[in-house]
């Protein structure tokens, strides 16, 4: 390749001239003539290249700027950049063909903009996507004097995480500059942490919430949501959002804004115990507040008073047990965290230290406040999960462990709640799409607060899954009759009719980790399955309301079924360990009919309506 | 952090973690590192090119980060001394660059070749094969600029 070039001057003496060059600056002769010789050798001493090269080095990047007007660019960079030119080159028309400037030890090359070489300006292009960045000594006055000669300050010179104080300029040309001093060394690994932590809250704060709600949002089960309602509008002046009234008169579900955040309340019921909570409740007026708070039918725990930490606050209990402190931080006292909303649950369980430690591993907490006391008993935490705080103090005396129920929102409700089973919290029902659009767990932790793990799902999602037609296997009206079943495990039970009969589930309700209740749709009939080894159920069974068909020799009730395919259905039961009660055969009254006894006791007549028999 | 004194390009990328693997197979480049916005998006990287560090990011609205794709060419080339162009030539060609202007010998004393890379952003692939003192230079600038004219 070498050899096909043109011959050129002696590429030998230009390397040494160069080396002169670099020499003269030097101080000590001595030096001087030791590195001279030093150099010499090596300029001369590789054979075939010192005959092509000179210095060769490899991975030099300097940025070449096209530029329209680039004579006036350079006296630009002189006078706001304090740019020294090094060389330049024009054309016969007297146009910068090239030229190369120093901002501090920087080469920049620079050419007159030249559409035929395809070398396009930032005027051409209407702006640029490479910038040039440079460190100078003093940012500070680089973006004075830079702005003092016609740049334009894009972002003002900040300091930044990863140790350098840097400012954002475009030129009059066109030309990016991001001009930094460094002021500090910072390991890349230091940097990356510093990095991942801020991405990390800030997709926690990115996490989609219906509309006024943060990542923790408390939810209080009573006897006498109604009530609760009607105390909160009167006691904190709370807004009622929604409400969703039950068959039996009770409150399924109903959303409070309190004080700017949300507080969720339903009737507590078999599933759903009473909860009584704490909140951290922060308002305008404290005084006022817990006024009203009485008048509204709370019991005082303490009057408003200053407390040393900065807050004036007043605690009530209301009428269903839940604490309510009552607080405003005091304009002398540094503020806390902004994550610290309105409605701040105040746990006070028994090892705070030890649910800190959940919290971290279940649900990536950090902690925004922590103070204990010399036997590292917490006297008060804050902690950190997504967009809000959970505050904390160890149980003691009138302020007893009352584990809530928290409705949390993450970014994926299943990863979430397989963290918090890691962490070691139980589970009260798996991640699952709810009717209302989001997707929702439940888990319990080792200490008692129950947490609804749950994703929102994006207005699109929430409607498609209401626009979906109910599954085709359920009717619009519930028939009249719904079996009532009993088994031993009536979530199995519930998986294997889904899998003999392709029903489908409607609802399941958990308890202790179990389904308690599963309602199925099968065909146009719903069933219900009941657990008969609930502790609720042991009463029944004492008064001998119930029994399972194991407990019992046989089954008084057997289940006549239509489906599209007998045949089909009866081989499905068989195959997942039923008993066969009756071959299929076709039947004098017009059906093709078989029957099993399922591994759960119950027994089926599964049967399609011969005129319907594909055969 | 420090990149030298040198003036650093700041690459806006569309696509900016295919263009580090780019820079990867045309350029032997080394990632120094990568930040990620929450999106995935590459909020900032360093990668190596031998001595040279080059900056990178996607493009990110709102902050002037416009990549060539939207602008339609880039301003600025990136001229990058090499110690083989004519090997780095072709492995960035093969890596799917756009040949600007091929490699040749230049008055200047390099040996030189324009690239633009499957982002648009343009590489001044340069390797130096002799020193050419100020007045020679002068010289040929002046023949190489009657030639031109004379086409």
């Amino acid at each position: 390749m070498a050899d096909a070039r043109p011959p050129r001057v002696n590429s030998g003496i230009a390397a040494l001239l160069e080396i002169a060059g670099e020499l003269r600056g030097l101080p000590r002769q001595e030096f001087k003539m030791q590195l001279k010789a030093s150099l010499k050798k090596s300029a001369l001493s590789t054979p075939s290249k010192a005959a092509v090269t000179a210095r060769r080095r490899h991975g030099i990047a300097t940025p070449y700027l096209m530029i329209r007007d680039a004579s006036r660019a350079i006296n630009f960079y002189k006078r706001a950049f304090g740019a020294a030119e090094l060389s330049r080159m024009e054309d016969p028309s007297g146009h910068i063909a090239h030229a190369e400037i120093k901002i501090g030890d920087a080469p920049i090359m620079i050419a007159e903009e030249e559409p035929r070489y395809f070398n396009l300006s930032p005027d051409s292009l209407g702006g640029s996507s490479a910038f040039v960045h440079l460190y100078v000594d003093d940012i500070d006055a680089f973006a004075r004097r830079a702005e003092r000669g016609g740049a334009k300050v894009l972002e003002a010179p900040q300091d930044y995480p990863y140790g350098d104080r840097r400012g954002k300029f475009v030129d009059p040309f066109g030309h990016v500059w991001m001009v930094a001093t460094h002021r500090h060394d910072v390991t890349l690994e230091q940097m990356k942490a510093d990095w991942d932590r801020s991405v990390a809250a800030q997709k926690a704060k990115s996490v989609p919430k219906p509309e006024g709600y943060h990542s923790v949002t408390p939810y209080l089960q009573v006897n006498g949501a109604a009530q609760l309602i009607d105390f909160l509008k009167r006691a904190f002046g709370a807004e009622e959002v929604m409400r969703v009234n039950q068959p039996d008169g009770t409150i399924g579900h109903a959303q409070m804004r309190v004080s700017g955040s949300v507080v969720e309340l339903a009737d507590a019921n078999q599933q759903f115990k009473p909860n009584p909570t704490a909140i951290w409740l922060f308002v305008d007026d404290v005084d006022a507040t817990y006024q009203r708070a009485l008048e509204a039918g709370a019991e005082t725990i303490h009057g408003p008073v200053d407390q040393d930490y900065g807050n004036r606050e007043a605690s009530v209990k209301d009428p269903f047990g839940n604490h309510w402190y009552v607080a405003k931080r005091l304009e002398a006292a540094e503020p806390w965290a902004p994550e610290l909303r309105s409605v701040t649950p105040y746990l006070h369980p028994k090892g705070a230290a030890r649910l800190i430690d959940f919290l971290r591993e279940a649900f990536g907490a950090e902690e925004a406040e922590l103070h204990a006391d010399e036997h590292g008993v917490v006297q008060h935490a804050q902690l950190k999960i997504g967009d809000s705080i959970v505050a904390m103090g160890e149980a003691h005396g009138p302020y007893p462990s009352m584990p809530p129920a928290l409705h949390l929102y993450v970014a994926d409700a299943d990863a979430t709640y397989r963290g918090a089973l890691r962490a070691g919290a139980k589970s009260l029902y798996e991640p699952r799409d709810e009717s209302y659009g989001d997707r929702a767990s439940g888990v319990i932790d080792p200490f008692g607060n129950v947490w609804y793990i749950a994703t929102y799902q994006y207005p699109e999602k929430r409607a498609a899954l209401r626009a979906q037609p109910a599954p085709q296997t359920a009717p619009a009206v519930p028939s009249a009759i719904m079996p009532f079943m009993y088994c031993e495990d009536a979530g199995a039970a519930a998986d294997f009719y889904k899998k003999v009969f392709e029903a489908t589930e409607l609802h399941r309700a958990v308890e202790h980790g179990r389904a308690s209740h599963v309602q199925l749709a099968i065909g146009n009939t719903r069933v219900m399955l009941s657990d008969a080894t609930m502790p609720h159920v042991a009463e029944s069974i004492a008064k001998g309301y119930v029994r399972t068909p194991h407990q019992l020799p046989g089954t008084p009730l057997h289940l006549y079924l239509y489906v599209p395919d007998a045949d089909a259905a009866f081989q499905r039961a068989i195959d997942s360990g039923s008993e066969m009660v009756h071959p299929v055969e076709d039947e004098p009254w017009g059906d093709r009919c078989g029957g099993v006894r399922d591994p759960f006791g119950h027994i089926w007549y599964i049967a399609t309506p011969l005129k319907d028999v594909r055969r | 952090m420090p990149v030298g004194s040198r003036a650093t390009p700041y690459l806006i990328i569309k696509g900016a973690a295919r263009a580090v693997d780019f820079y990867r197979n045309a350029f032997d480049a080394i990632e120094v590192v990568r930040l990620e916005g929450a999106d995935g998006r590459i909020a900032h990287c360093e990668i190596k090119i031998g001595e040279a560090s080059i900056l990178l990011a996607d493009e990110w609205e709102g902050v002037g980060a416009t990549s060539p794709s939207a602008l339609g060419g880039s301003p600025v080339i990136i001229h990058l001394e090499v110690d083989d162009v004519d090997t780095i030539a072709k492995r960035a060609v093969d890596a799917g660059a756009k040949v600007i202007f091929p490699v040749q010998d230049q008055f200047y004393g390099e040996r030189a070749g324009r690239v633009q890379d499957p982002f648009g952003h343009l590489w001044l692939l340069s390797t130096k094969i002799e020193s050419v003192p100020p007045p020679e230079m002068r010289k040929r600038e002046r023949s190489r600029f009657r030639e031109n004219s004379d086409k």
